[in-house]
């Protein structure tokens, strides 16, 4: 019988989350944009202010539910709701930001617990194309104590958003693997980094 | 990045002002732009700007969820209002039309007030604060 799944994707303002869950959603997404009035702080029309919410059926007949949080921190009351029920999360940075960093902690910080179990991909937008940039951002994760993969991507490609998925999915079966077997879990070892060309 | 001028800005302090002397169990009103900033805020408690913000981006929430849900509902029109009935507390927003901008007027009251009356209140307000913006 198909299942049905929770995933949520995070990041901050203009990291692409609308874009990602927009690229693959099979029906027209819900979405709670509004006019972005603090186009000093971000050049934007449109901000997210509730969530938004996509589809997409898996080949098997599972149906993954797709939420994404608002961005801004004022909107943090709505993140716990949002993350309550999740099975996984795809968060997205924007290595373009003044500070990606700094805007990446406030993720790491909300959602460590879900991070933590490994239930999570990173992927990075707008990454520099010198070597060792997504090396950096591995590391801030493991200052952090997650272990997850991370993936240059660019969100408005369809191809890109499916290839998190697919990362997150065998993240979340490696996990339930060494859960069923009793073995401690390896996702530390399961950690990618690089290009998304390298890791698929 | 206030789009009020100070002029507009103390024209509608003094209307949320009044609201609050003439009703009592209001607890906070404010005026806010749809994506969460309080602009011009009143109340009956202890002034807590904290809970302002939050109320402000809350009331930005609410009010996108519930123009998306009547979207996807079949709604062709904008959002009016949006009630909420709490076992201790009641809270009613309504749009404003800003002319260049819309705002969400946004009122939390004590149950000492009907939630239609407080509905009307709001609407009441925001008809005035409309023309405040647009005069």
């Amino acid at each position: 019988m198909p299942q049905e799944y929770k995933l949520l994707f995070a990041g901050g303002m203009g990291v692409g989350k609308t874009t990602a869950i927009s690229a693959i959603s099979e029906i027209p997404p819900v979405s709670t944009d509004v006019a972005n009035s603090d186009r000093e702080a971000f050049d934007k029309a449109l901000t997210t202010v509730t969530l938004d919410y996509g589809r997409i059926t898996l080949p098997s007949g599972d149906r993954l539910r797709l939420y994404g949080i608002p961005g801004q921190n004022r909107f943090s009351f709505m993140w716990g709701m949002l993350e309550q029920g999740a099975m996984g999360m795809v968060l997205l940075a924007d290595a373009s930001r003044p500070d990606p960093f700094a805007e990446l902690d406030i993720f790491l910080k909300a959602f460590g617990r879900l991070l933590r179990t490994g239930r999570a991909v990173l992927g990075v937008g707008r990454l520099p194309s010198q070597r060792g940039e997504l090396d950096k951002y591995v590391m801030r994760l493991a200052r952090r104590k997650i272990k997850i993969p991370v993936f240059s991507v660019d969100v408005r490609e369809k191809k890109d958003v499916l290839l998190l998925l697919d990362a997150l999915f065998t993240q979340i079966e490696v996990i339930e693997e060494d859960y069923r077997s009793g073995a401690p879990s390896e996702k530390t070892d399961k950690t990618h980094s690089g290009t998304n060309e390298s890791t698929v | 990045m206030n789009p009020l001028s100070k002029i507009q800005a103390t024209a509608l302090q003094l209307k949320l002002n009044t609201c609050c002397m003439e009703v009592p169990a209001i607890r906070l009103i404010l005026l806010a732009t749809v994506d969460g900033f309080q602009l011009v805020t009143a109340g009956n408690r202890r002034k807590d700007n904290d809970l302002a913000e939050k109320f402000a981006a809350i009331a930005s929430s609410m009010s996108a969820l519930a123009e998306a849900a009547g979207k996807e509902l079949g709604s062709k029109k904008n959002l009016e209002s949006v009630a909420l009935d709490l076992v201790d507390l009641r809270v009613a927003l309504r749009m404003v039309d800003g002319g260049k901008q819309q705002f969400v007027l946004a009122a939390a009251a004590d149950k000492k007030i009907e939630l239609q009356a407080l509905v009307k209140i709001v609407h009441d307000n925001a008809f005035l604060l409309e023309e405040a913006l647009q005069g």
